[in-house]
C-alpha cells in the first residue's frame, strides 16, 4: 500500500468513527489511539521519503511528500499526538455542564477533521487541493472555537471567520493567477501541479508571478497571523480550549508560513525571486517588533502567548526571508523548537485555567509552591520560550543572529530589539505568577499524570535538542530549499 | 459575444456597487442573488463560446450552489432570522463610494500594467472582476451586521469564481467541486453562527462582539 494513503487512513478513520461513539471516556481514548497510529505511520512515511532521492507521489501526483512535508509531517502528528493524549485528562477535568454530550462529539470529530486537513496541506503537490484544505482547517478550527458558545468565543470566532475568510479568498485569486500564468506552458491539471510549476517557473511571465505571490503571501499570511493581519489571533487563542491553542500554535501557523514557503520556492527560479525574499523579511520584522511591544501591556495568560507565537512567526519569517542554508537552519530549528516548547506551555495553561478558573495574570500567584509539578513545568517551558540555554530556541536564536550578521548586519539591530523587549515583557510577567508570598487557592484536579507527561516530553525534547542539534532531520530539509528543487 | 460578456462582468460590478450604498439588509440578499444569477450567465455565454467539459462542469456546479443553494438557504435564513425590516445605517456613504472607484481605479492601474502578459481580450474582465472582490472587501470592512459581512464574502467567492472563467476557462473540475463543496460548508457555518449570535444577543449587529477588544 501507498504508504501516503496508509498515513491518512487513521485519520479518516477517526472522522468516521468518533461521531458514533457515545461513551465520553471511550471517545478520548479512540482519539488517541487514532493519532497514535497515525504517528507510527508518519514515522514510517517520513522515514521513506528521507531515503528516496525522488518524492514519493500518490492519487495522480495530487499528493506527495518530499523531505520538506516529511519535516512537517513528523512535527504534526508528533503534536496531534501528545494534544489527543493530554485531551484525555483535560476533558475529564471539564465541566459536564459547558462540555455537554453533543459538544464532546463535536470536539473530537472536528479535532480529527482539523488535523486531517492539516496533513492534506502539507503533502499537497495540487495548489487548488492544498486551498481546498486549508479551506477546510479554517472551517474545523472555527468550530473549535467556539465551541464553548460563549458570548466571547463566539466573537472570537466570527472574527477568525471573517479575518480568515477574506485571507483565503485572497489566496485563491492568487492561485487562479499562478494558475493563468502558467497555463501556456503547463496545459490542464499540470499547471496547478507545485512540482511542475517549480520545474518550470523561469518561463512564466514574471509580472503576474509577482501579483500572483502578493496574494498568495497577504492571503496565507492571514493564516500566519503576519502584522496587520493578526487580529483574529489573540482572540481565537484567549478563548479555545488548551487542545486547540496547541494545535493551532505548533501545527497550524507553521503550515500556513510552508504553503507561502512553497510558493517562494517557485520564485526561487525567476529573476524576482528576491522581492518574495524582501516580502518574507518586511512582514517578518514588522510582526516580530509589533508582536513583542504588544507583549508588553497583555494581561491575560493565553493572549500574552499568542503575541509571542506571532514574535515567534516574525522570526522564523525572517530567517526564510534572509535564506541562506545556515538561516534556514536557524528557521527550521526554531520551528521545530517553537511548535514543542508552544505547545507544552499551552497544555500547563490549560490545567493552570482548570484549577484557578482565570487566565487573568493578575490573579495567579505562587504557582510553584501551590501547583509544585505544573508550577515548575511552566516555569521550565517560559524559559524555553524565551530562548533561555539549555533549551533549543536559545541555538535557534543564535544562529538566526549569525545568519543575519553574515547577509544583512544591520538588520541584526531590529531582530535584537524585538527579542530583548519580548524577552523582557514575558519575563517580568511571569515571576509573580510562578513565585509569591501570597499563593493563590486552587481546585484540583484528577488524574494529572496524564497532563504532566505530554508537558515533560516536549521540554526533554527541547534540552535533548540544545545539546544535540537533530542536524539528521533539518539537513535534507536545508538541502532541498537551498537547491530549490523537488 | 465578447462585448456580452464585457457587459455581464460590468453588471456584477455595478451590483456591488448597489449593495456597498445598501441600507435594507433585504435588498443586499436580493442583489447578492441577482448577481450570483448574472455569474452563471455569464459562464452560459463562455461555455456557448468555448465548449469545453470542464467549463460545462464548472458551470454546473455553480448552478447548483449560486443559483439554487446559496439563494434559498439565504431566504431561509433571511425569513428565520427576520431580516425583512432590517436597516443598517452607513455613515459618509459619498466617501465610501469615492472609496469604491478609487479601488477600480487602482485594479484598472494594476491590470495595465500586466497587459502585455494577459492579452487586451482578458484584461478588462480581469480588472473588473479585481475590482469586484476589492469591493467585496470594502463592504465587509463597512458595514458593522454580521450578515452584511457574510453577503460580502460571498459577492468575493464571486469574484473569484468570475476570474477563475474569465483568465482559464475554470479549473479541473474536481477542484472546482471542492471549492464549490467548501464554499458551501463554509456558509452552514455563518448560517449556524447568525443563529447562534442572534439567540444570545437578540441581534446580528456587531456592537455586541466587542467583549475581546483591548484596552489601551
Amino acid at each position: 500500500m501507498n504508504p501516503i494513503l496508509l498515513f491518512l487512513i487513521p485519520s479518516v478513520a477517526a472522522i468516521v468513527t468518533l461521531p458514533l461513539i457515545k461513551n465520553r471516556r471511550l471517545a478520548s481514548n479512540v482519539s488517541a489511539f487514532f493519532s497514535t497510529l497515525s504517528f507510527l505511520f508518519a514515522i514510517k512515511l517520513v522515514m521513506n521519503a528521507y531515503t528516496q532521492s525522488e518524492p514519493l507521489f500518490f492519487f495522480h501526483q495530487w499528493l506527495f511528500c518530499d523531505k520538506l512535508s516529511a519535516f512537517f509531517i513528523l512535527l504534526n502528528s508528533f503534536i496531534a499526538l501528545t494534544t489527543s493524549f493530554y485531551a484525555i485528562s483535560y476533558l475529564n477535568n471539564e465541566s459536564r455542564t459547558t462540555l455537554y454530550y453533543l459538544i464532546y462529539r463535536f470536539y473530537h470529530t472536528f479535532f480529527h477533521i482539523f488535523t486531517f486537513s492539516m496533513l492534506v496541506v502539507i503533502l499537497s503537490n495540487n495548489i487548488g487541493l492544498m486551498w481546498i484544505a486549508m479551506e477546510l482547517a479554517t472551517i474545523a478550527s472555527v468550530v473549535l472555537v467556539a465551541l464553548y458558545q460563549t458570548s466571547e468565543a463566539l466573537e472570537a470566532a466570527w472574527k477568525y471567520l471573517i479575518l480568515c475568510g477574506v485571507g483565503i479568498g485572497l489566496a485563491l485569486l492568487g492561485t487562479i493567477i499562478l494558475y493563468f500564468a502558467a497555463h501556456h506552458y503547463l496545459p490542464g491539471e499540470q499547471g496547478l501541479l507545485w512540482t511542475a510549476l517549480v520545474t518550470h517557473a523561469a518561463k512564466f511571465p514574471v509580472k503576474l508571478l509577482a501579483v500572483a505571490f502578493v496574494f498568495l503571501f497577504v492571503g496565507y499570511g492571514t493564516k500566519v497571523g503576519f502584522f496587520p493581519l493578526h487580529n483574529w489571533l489573540p482572540d481565537a487563542y484567549s478563548e479555545s480550549s488548551a487542545m486547540v491553542n496547541c494545535l493551532s500554535s505548533g501545527a497550524l501557523l507553521n503550515i500556513a508560513l510552508l504553503v507561502i514557503l512553497r510558493f517562494k520556492l517557485i520564485l526561487s527560479h525567476t529573476v524576482i525571486a528576491s522581492f518574495s525574499s524582501d516580502l518574507f523579511l518586511i512582514f517578518g520584522l514588522l510582526s516580530l517588533l509589533f508582536a513583542a511591544l504588544s507583549l508588553l501591556r497583555q494581561r491575560k495568560l493565553k493572549r500574552l502567548f499568542a503575541y509571542s507565537s506571532i514574535e515567534h512567526m516574525g522570526l522564523i519569517s525572517v530567517a526564510l526571508g534572509i535564506g541562506t542554508p545556515l538561516a534556514y537552519l536557524a528557521g527550521f530549528l526554531h520551528i521545530l523548537m517553537h511548535s514543542l516548547s508552544k505547545s507544552a506551555i499551552f497544555f500547563n495553561i490549560g490545567s493552570i485555567i482548570q484549577r484557578f478558573h482565570t487566565q487573568n495574570m493578575s490573579q495567579l500567584k505562587g504557582l510553584t509552591t501551590t501547583i509544585p509539578v505544573t508550577g515548575w513545568c511552566f516555569l521550565l517551558c517560559c524559559f524555553a520560550i524565551l530562548g533561555l540555554p539549555p533549551f533549543g530556541l536559545f541555538f535557534s536564536e543564535l544562529l538566526l543572529i549569525l545568519a543575519t550578521l553574515k547577509t544583512f548586519p544591520w538588520l541584526v539591530i531590529p531582530l535584537a530589539l524585538g527579542l530583548i523587549i519580548a524577552f523582557l515583557a514575558i519575563f517580568s510577567k511571569i515571576q509573580s505568577i510562578a513565585f509569591s508570598s501570597h499563593p493563590t487557592e486552587n481546585q484540583p484536579l484528577c488524574n494529572t499524570r496524564a497532563s504532566n507527561w505530554p508537558v515533560m516530553l516536549h521540554l526533554g525534547l527541547t534540552v535533548i535538542a540544545g545539546f544535540w542539534i537533530p542536524t539528521w532531520l533539518l539537513q535534507p530539509v536545508i538541502h532541498l530549499l537551498t537547491q530549490g528543487t523537488v | 459575444m465578447t462585448s456580452v460578456l464585457l457587459f455581464l462582468i460590468s453588471i456584477m460590478v455595478m451590483l456591488s456597487f448597489l449593495m456597498l450604498m445598501q441600507i435594507h439588509v433585504i435588498n443586499l440578499i436580493k442583489l447578492v442573488i441577482i448577481q450570483n444569477i448574472i455569474l452563471t450567465s455569464y459562464l452560459v455565454c463562455k461555455a456557448w463560446i468555448y465548449p469545453s467539459l470542464e467549463l460545462q462542469l464548472s458551470l454546473s456546479i455553480t448552478f447548483i450552489i449560486k443559483v439554487i443553494l446559496l439563494p434559498w438557504a439565504l431566504w431561509k435564513l433571511a425569513g428565520y432570522l427576520k431580516l425583512k425590516q432590517h436597516t443598517e445605517s452607513l455613515i459618509n456613504k459619498p466617501t465610501l463610494q469615492f472609496i469604491g472607484i478609487l479601488l477600480v481605479i487602482f485594479t484598472l492601474i494594476l491590470s495595465h500594467q500586466i497587459e502585455n502578459t494577459i492579452g487586451q481580450q482578458d484584461i478588462i474582465g480581469f480588472s473588473l472582476s479585481l475590482a469586484n472582490s476589492m469591493l467585496a472587501i470594502l463592504l465587509i470592512t463597512s458595514r458593522r451586521k454580521a450578515i452584511s459581512q457574510i453577503i460580502g464574502l460571498l459577492v468575493m467567492e464571486n469574484s473569484i469564481f468570475l476570474l477563475s472563467a474569465t483568465l482559464n476557462i475554470g479549473f479541473p473540475w474536481l477542484v472546482e467541486l471542492g471549492m464549490g463543496f467548501d464554499i458551501l460548508i463554509g456558509f452552514m457555518i455563518f448560517g449556524l453562527f447568525l443563529l447562534r449570535i442572534h439567540t444570545t444577543h437578540g441581534s446580528l449587529h456587531l456592537k455586541n462582539l466587542e467583549k475581546l477588544k483591548e484596552k489601551l
